[in-house]
């Protein structure tokens, strides 16, 4: 544990929701030990909170501030991570080396293929010698002209562009959304989804949720979903973009 | 009836044109020189109904005879087929002659963007961004419509993402005659 993690504790900032009351850096050790944890933190709140706490404590120091700073940074990551679907990937297990290398190899890897986008500029440059006869209308549009824009009228164009033009109604009300009381968590929703995978091999998505009104739920359910495909308790297939996703027990 | 067809040559030139029987090197001259994009040995093949190996040794002729005649225009292989450009010792000449500015102009990261469909193809936008480090979603679609990069399937994983590749284009733009012709990768992979 470096110097800039233990600052966490000296700061002075307490956190106070229901499920922990403490220092960050304490927090962050407890998700360290049991990861689970890690569903029940809302970053967001805690972000708040140290921001009107610092409204407040004006004389912190800049260490004590970036040591906050870190500790969210690396929460922020983990919780990403674990709602990401990935099988092999215990991400709190990951060995810091291993992601050096792969950070290291990411380079290597992006500095190769900068060099190369400088040789295809020199083969750009290479090309300006020449000159040849350009085609005045683009290939794929010589249909498109004659099928598409023989049939269109201007009116026709003026009602699709005031039609993309007009401002959108905002269906979704992400603070109606965050002021939802919340009846259920993962950890229920994943022991409900495995006793439905337990009377038959296979479920949609759409029936697995068919019975929830809340957005909230839907959402906690497509999250039980990710956690128990990273976890191979089941199989997701889903054969087209938007389409129906299937959830199946997983195969070994 | 005769005027309405020449209105832009004479009577006797006309004729003269008309009579010759046009013979292979003629014919491809003049595909070529209409032709807006390469066209292939095997599509020239086709609508003169002959070999393709004599097609081939045909356009190898000619290729020389321009050269060595230092005519105005050459012939180039790109991609699979052929085209006709400006002989660029006319560089200077022709610049101030065509519009410079329809020249395409390729930002830096459509290159590297470009560069990794080109040596890591089929790939996706995922693939793309992990390795450029930046989301490239754009920059690809800005490369389509373009016509420098396609559409090829979809990997078969969870999502389906679209894959793609260079296009002829591609090949046309930098004057490559085909992929392979791109040097070889050097990537320390473990």
């Amino acid at each position: 544990m470096n110097e800039i993690y233990k600052t966490g504790q000296n700061s002075g900032f307490i956190i106070d929701f229901d499920y922990f009351s403490g220092p960050v850096n304490i927090l962050l050790d407890l998700v360290f030990k049991k990861r689970e944890f890690i569903y029940e933190i809302k970053i967001s709140e805690i972000i708040r909170e140290f921001i009107s706490f610092i409204d407040k404590n004006r004389n912190n120091t800049l260490e004590e501030l970036s040591g906050f700073v870190y500790i969210i940074s690396i929460m922020l990551d983990l919780k990403s991570k674990s709602l990401i679907p990935s099988r092999n990937n215990n991400v709190l297990q990951e060995d810091k080396n291993d992601n050096l290398n792969i950070l290291r190899q990411r380079e290597d890897e992006y500095r190769t293929f900068r060099q190369i986008s400088g040789y295809f500029s020199e083969l750009l440059e290479n090309e300006e010698v020449y000159f040849v006869r350009e085609a005045p209308v683009e290939e794929e549009f010589l249909d498109f002209f004659n099928e598409v824009f023989n049939k269109i009228k201007a009116k026709d164009l003026q009602d699709i562009a005031s039609g993309l033009l007009s401002a959108k109604q905002e269906k979704f009300n992400i603070v109606e959304f965050y002021n939802k009381k919340i009846t259920k968590n993962i950890f229920q929703e994943i022991k409900r989804i495995k006793n439905v995978l337990q009377s038959k091999d296979n479920i949609s998505f759409k029936e697995l949720t068919n019975e929830y009104d809340e957005l909230i739920d839907i959402v906690i359910a497509f999250l039980s979903i990710l956690e128990l495909y990273k976890n191979e308790d089941i199989d997701i297939e889903q054969f087209e973009i938007f389409g129906e996703i299937i959830i199946k027990k997983f195969a070994a | 009836m005769i005027e309405e067809k020449n209105k832009y040559l004479s009577a006797s030139l006309y004729d003269e044109l008309m009579e010759g029987r046009p013979d292979l090197k003629t014919c491809l001259e003049g595909i070529m020189f209409i032709s807006e994009k390469p066209v292939t040995v095997y599509e020239i093949s086709k609508i003169l109904n002959l070999e393709k190996k004599l097609v081939q040794e045909t356009i190898d002729e000619l290729q020389d005879e321009y050269i060595k005649n230092n005519r105005g225009f050459i012939i180039r292989k790109i991609g699979n087929g052929y085209r006709m450009y400006s002989n660029p010792s006319l560089k200077d000449v022709l610049k101030n002659f065509v519009n410079t500015s329809q020249k395409a102009h390729i930002t830096q990261a459509a290159l590297e963007t470009l560069a990794i469909v080109a040596y890591r193809q089929p790939v996706t936008r995922q693939q793309i961004a992990e390795i450029r480090g930046v989301k490239t979603d754009s920059i690809v679609i800005n490369l389509v419509n373009k016509g420098l990069v396609r559409e090829s399937g979809r990997l078969k994983v969870q999502g389906s993402p679209i894959l793609y590749r260079t296009t002829p284009k591609f090949l046309e733009m930098l004057g490559l005659k085909n992929i392979n012709e791109l040097p070889e990768l050097n990537i320390k992979e473990d």
